[in-house]
């Protein structure tokens, strides 16, 4: 069943097409609510959320643009939400405009596995992960990723920032425990 | 430009990041979705019950204050026997009204009905009108002529009726007046006199009854409306289409049955059934009413079940499958009544079969469409070895017929037996074999706006 015929039936309302539905996009989109949040559990709620709005709003779907596309936004947006509502999460989110952190010559080629960098995207403060997530991975810019936040986009240029340093220099320090594993083993 | 490249490669590991959630998730997906749903649509319906009776209540509102305007008007202007010229001439409306010798009524009209004989001006009371039969046919030529000021006339005054006595005999009364209730030019009266047939009074003969008129009126035209509560018994049937193979292996007490589709135990003791509504109700003849109600419905039937086991665990049926928190182990320690609400709405047709001073009966049949909008009915599961409540088995939306005869005990209450079959199946095709609701007990019919 293709994309048009799948969204046709679950407006119809049948189990089966949305069934099918998620099937198809549930393991994609628990990455993407994995990357925004802490634990395994709080993506799995981002994710049962964000389908249960797919499935509610499903006729708000025109048919232009990609139904995987529409689904990541709407995901992408319950993360958020999620992060907003959720106590532990919104006391750690402080946005606070800082000096730019400069992008440094020693940008390293990124050798981890898509879950171990997953993981490491994850040990961000959770402001800088939201920030990160939204401009490195999604390719919202820097005004955009403000007014979904509810910041200047000079504030999300600082937080992209500091966490693409943070997280290039743990990658660093990744790429040389492996080295150093590695000659250790010869 | 390196910063571009380092975002890259981050993207491009992601976009082959998949994780599988547990099934879990799917589940209570789908619960929240069909509790969300279930939310909205009671809310509209809700919504639209509001709507409804708001409308309703207005018909009603500008129904009576039509009905009131019609029957006053009736007084003057449907008396049988009297002709009924054309209302409108020259732009001024006319009433033609029969005049005894020594008697005569006019309804004011608009507040501007001035009657003059000629003797003297007639009072504007309300008096019965009376009605002269079969007298021989008297013509009298009568036109709206301002001869002299009329007595007691306020000025300015814009409505004139007098009478052309030219041939009239001697001693004799006139036999017709002419009101008009708008300003008319003398001129155009003069140039166009009216000439109206009347027959002429034979006798004084006694007032017709006005009032069994304006009752009549009334009845045509007005909705009433009340309140309907009944209570009595609920149970589920085998369908007439039932499929029998199912309905034999249940045989008698209701215990578990799997079915290809799902498993499920028939609750067949039958157990309250109550409701409480509103209606509307209009006669369409002088035999027939129609009737139009919006109610709330409970059934509920009753089951033996054996304790209680509050422990998680996953059912697979027709539906898919189910996280069950908690379910009931087969045996008869415990009795459980499983509940249905509804929502509905009835329209039916009341023939009054006896309509006596002493006696009255109607026989009402309708149909009606409800919403089961909570349920708490249990289905067994093979599987999990109890009775869980899985509300995506059963079957929402409802048609039944029902009957029902009402016997006034006094102008506002009727009282009287019912009977309700539902037409559709309690469970979902595929689900289950055809079983039915079937209520039945003693309503009550209030109606409100009645005096």
């Amino acid at each position: 069943m293709d994309d048009r015929q799948l969204v046709k039936e679950c407006l119809r309302g049948k189990p089966g097409a949305q069934k099918e539905l998620y099937e198809q996009f549930a393991k994609t989109m628990l990455g993407v609510c994995y990357r925004y949040t802490k634990s395994l559990k709080d993506a799995e709620d981002v994710l049962q959320d964000g389908f249960v709005k797919i499935f509610l709003n499903i006729h708000q779907y025109k048919f232009e643009g990609e139904l995987g596309a529409w689904i990541h936004r709407i995901m992408v947006n319950t993360a958020l939400n999620f992060l907003k509502r959720n106590r532990r999460y919104r006391d750690e989110m402080v946005f606070t405009e800082q000096p730019l952190h400069p992008v440094t010559d020693d940008d390293p080629a990124i050798h981890l596995d898509a879950k171990e960098l997953a993981d490491l995207i994850r040990q961000l403060p959770p402001g800088y992960q939201a920030v990160f997530n939204m401009h490195a991975v999604e390719g919202y810019t820097h005004v955009e990723i403000g007014e979904m936040l509810g910041i200047s986009d000079g504030t999300s240029r600082s937080q992209y920032a500091r966490a693409r340093a943070l997280l290039v220099s743990w990658i660093n320090k990744n790429s040389m425990q492996t080295k150093n594993t590695s000659y250790a083993g010869k | 430009m390196r910063e571009n490249e380092f975002e890259k490669g981050v993207q491009q590991k992601m976009e082959g990041f998949h994780l599988s959630p547990s099934a879990e998730v799917w589940v209570e997906v789908e619960q929240r979705i069909r509790k969300e749903k279930k939310q909205r649509f009671i809310f509209w319906w809700f919504l639209g019950l509001v709507v409804i009776g708001g409308g309703l209540a207005l018909l009603l509102f500008i129904g009576n204050k039509r009905s009131s305007v019609g029957i006053t008007q009736n007084k003057t202007n449907t008396q049988p026997g009297i002709p009924q010229p054309d209302a409108k001439k020259n732009g001024a409306s006319f009433s033609t009204i029969a005049l005894d010798s020594s008697e005569l009524s006019i309804e004011k009209e608009n507040n501007r009905t001035v009657a003059a004989t000629n003797e003297s001006i007639q009072n504007f009371t309300s008096k019965p009108v009376t009605i002269p039969e079969k007298r021989p046919v008297k013509p009298a030529i009568i036109s709206a002529r301002r001869e002299t000021p009329l007595k007691n006339e306020p000025e300015p005054f814009d409505t004139v009726a007098t009478i052309d006595k030219s041939n009239d005999k001697k001693g004799e009364p006139p036999a017709a007046i002419i009101i008009t209730t708008e300003t008319i030019s003398m001129d155009t009266i003069k140039a166009d006199p009216i000439a109206v047939e009347i027959p002429a009074p034979e006798k004084k003969d006694s007032a017709v009854a006005e009032q069994p008129i304006v009752k009549k009126e009334k009845r045509s035209k007005k909705w009433d409306w009340g309140i309907a509560a009944s209570g009595g018994r609920a149970s589920i049937v085998d369908g007439f289409l039932g499929d029998r193979m199912y309905a034999d292996a249940l045989g008698s007490g209701g215990s578990p049955v799997s079915t290809p589709g799902g498993s499920f135990s028939l609750p067949r003791h039958a157990s309250v059934a109550l409701s409480l509504g509103i209606f509307t109700q209009k006669p369409i003849s002088r035999k027939l009413d129609i009737r139009f109600g919006l109610d709330y419905r409970y059934l509920s039937t009753k089951m033996k079940t054996g304790n209680k086991v509050d422990s998680g665990r996953i059912v697979n049926n027709y539906s898919g499958l189910l996280q069950v928190n908690n379910f009931y182990r087969p045996g008869d320690t415990r009795a459980y009544t499983n509940q249905y609400h509804f929502l509905g709405l009835s329209a039916s047709i009341s023939w009054k079969i006896f309509d006596g001073k002493k006696f009255k009966l109607s026989w009402n049949n309708g149909i009606n469409y409800s919403y089961l909008f909570n349920s708490t009915m249990l289905h067994y599961s093979p599987g999990l070895g109890g009775f869980y409540k899985d509300n995506r088995l059963l079957r929402k939306d409802h048609l039944s017929v029902s009957t029902e005869f009402s016997i006034p005990v006094s102008r506002k209450l009727a009282i009287g037996p019912y009977a309700s079959y539902t037409l559709t199946p309690v469970l979902k095709e595929g689900a289950s074999m055809h079983t039915n609701f079937i209520d039945y007990g003693i309503r009550l019919r209030f109606l409100l706006n009645k005096k």
